[in-house]
């Protein structure tokens, strides 16, 4: 087929060659797979869980999530699984919004909500845990 | 945003009905895809209903009748006709593959055949393929080593070493694997789609090959290599049956395994 010889080939293609930064890719890449193997037990844990504690009053409830075994899987939980969709949604807006400028804003949007949402239910969880008598 | 529907002068119509199998038993109809960029119309699909018994076994045979014998504006890519040189792929019975591999038997109904999706297109059944090669071209597909080649004999390769190749090198551009990428469908301009990784993966493991590094390094960032997300079609339609999905994991695998 019409492939041009290496010298004077025409290599201007329309993105750079190097990336803005080194081995973005890569971590992403890893991390997204690491937290995914770790929510599949995670999450069986806190659903068998939940519907375990589905009619607990409040303090029986308060009382579950004070076990230390508990609180530590509870907050396993929660970092793995928005640090995991962080990544998810990163991939989905990649994938589909082409224009840098808007890119960039979604991108902001999906990292801010999703720590702000990881820093409530961590917080929640720690304030349960060790604040509330 | 993606554009989720065709602009109105891309909307395909209904083309022209032409018959002339003069109602013998053995005749098939062909739904073709036609575009001419200077008639300023929209692309329509003609029906070609022929008698095969006129025309060779294959897909490329039967489209060379029309051309010869309806319609001579039919537009199309072909050359080896025997699998070889990857002109001829297209979009047959709703998958990509060669029409000169691809029997007319093996399709039931009407076949249709449109060009390689998602790319521009020329005319006709022609695609625009100036993107793919440059993608071709931008991971240096030829043997970069750091020692100076042995004196007139060629640098050898165990047979182990050889074998690490094959799968790869079989690989003949045709491009029908990277146009059946959704992945590539939306970001082409970033993501370098099956074939050309396949391609770049065939000189990393190349054991004469010297430039790993610095191949990896190329590939490096969210688009080129990452965009892949195992959705396997390229396997799926590639004409010559190699495994562009594999090769693309295995990177993926460098990648990591060198640890940046």
């Amino acid at each position: 087929m019409g492939i041009c010889a290496p010298k004077g080939c025409d290599m201007s293609i329309s993105f750079p060659s190097k990336p803005n930064a080194a081995n973005t890719g890569t971590n992403h890449w890893w991390w997204q797979r690491v937290t995914a193997i770790c929510l599949i037990p995670l999450s069986i844990w806190f659903v068998v869980s939940v519907l375990g504690h589905i009619n607990d009053d409040h303090a029986a409830a308060s009382n579950w999530i004070k076990s230390i075994p508990v609180t530590v899987l509870l907050l396993s939980f929660m970092v793995t699984v928005f640090y995991h969709a962080k990544f998810g949604l990163q991939v989905i807006a990649e994938d589909y919004v082409h224009d840098p400028s808007t890119l960039k804003t979604i991108l902001f949007f999906i990292n801010a909500s999703m720590i702000l949402a990881g820093l409530a239910s961590v917080s929640a969880i720690v304030v349960i845990s060790f604040i509330i008598p | 945003m993606a554009k989720f529907r065709l602009p109105k002068n891309s909307k395909i119509a209904k083309g022209k009905t032409i018959d002339v199998s003069a109602g013998t038993k053995n005749a098939k109809t062909f739904k073709v895809y036609r575009w001419d960029p200077d008639s300023g119309e929209n692309p329509r699909t003609d029906l070609y209903t022929i008698d095969l018994d006129k025309c060779g076994p294959m897909v490329l045979d039967a489209i060379i009748y029309i051309k010869n014998e309806i319609d001579p504006s039919l537009t199309f890519r072909r050359s080896c006709r025997e699998g070889i040189c990857g002109s001829c792929a297209m979009n047959i019975d709703g998958t990509n593959t060669l029409a000169c591999t691809k029997s007319i038997k093996s399709v039931k109904k009407e076949i249709s055949i449109y060009p390689l999706p998602h790319m521009q297109v020329r005319k006709d059944l022609v695609p625009d393929l100036n993107n793919f090669y440059k993608q071709y071209a931008s991971v240096k597909p030829w043997l970069q080593s750091k020692t100076k080649a042995p004196a007139k004999k060629e640098r050898l390769q165990s047979k182990q070493e050889r074998a690490k190749v094959d799968g790869l090198y079989e690989c003949i551009l045709c491009a029908c694997c990277s146009t059946s990428c959704p992945s590539y469908w939306w970001n082409s301009d970033k993501y370098l789609g099956p074939a050309t990784l396949l391609q770049s993966y065939r000189w990393l493991v190349d054991s004469r090959d010297d430039a790993t590094d610095e191949r990896l390094d190329e590939l490096e960032g969210p688009f080129k290599l990452f965009r892949c997300h195992t959705i396997m079609n390229c396997t799926n339609s590639c004409p010559k049956g190699l495994n562009p999905a594999k090769a693309i994991s295995e990177i993926k695998k460098m990648m990591v395994a060198r640890g940046n």
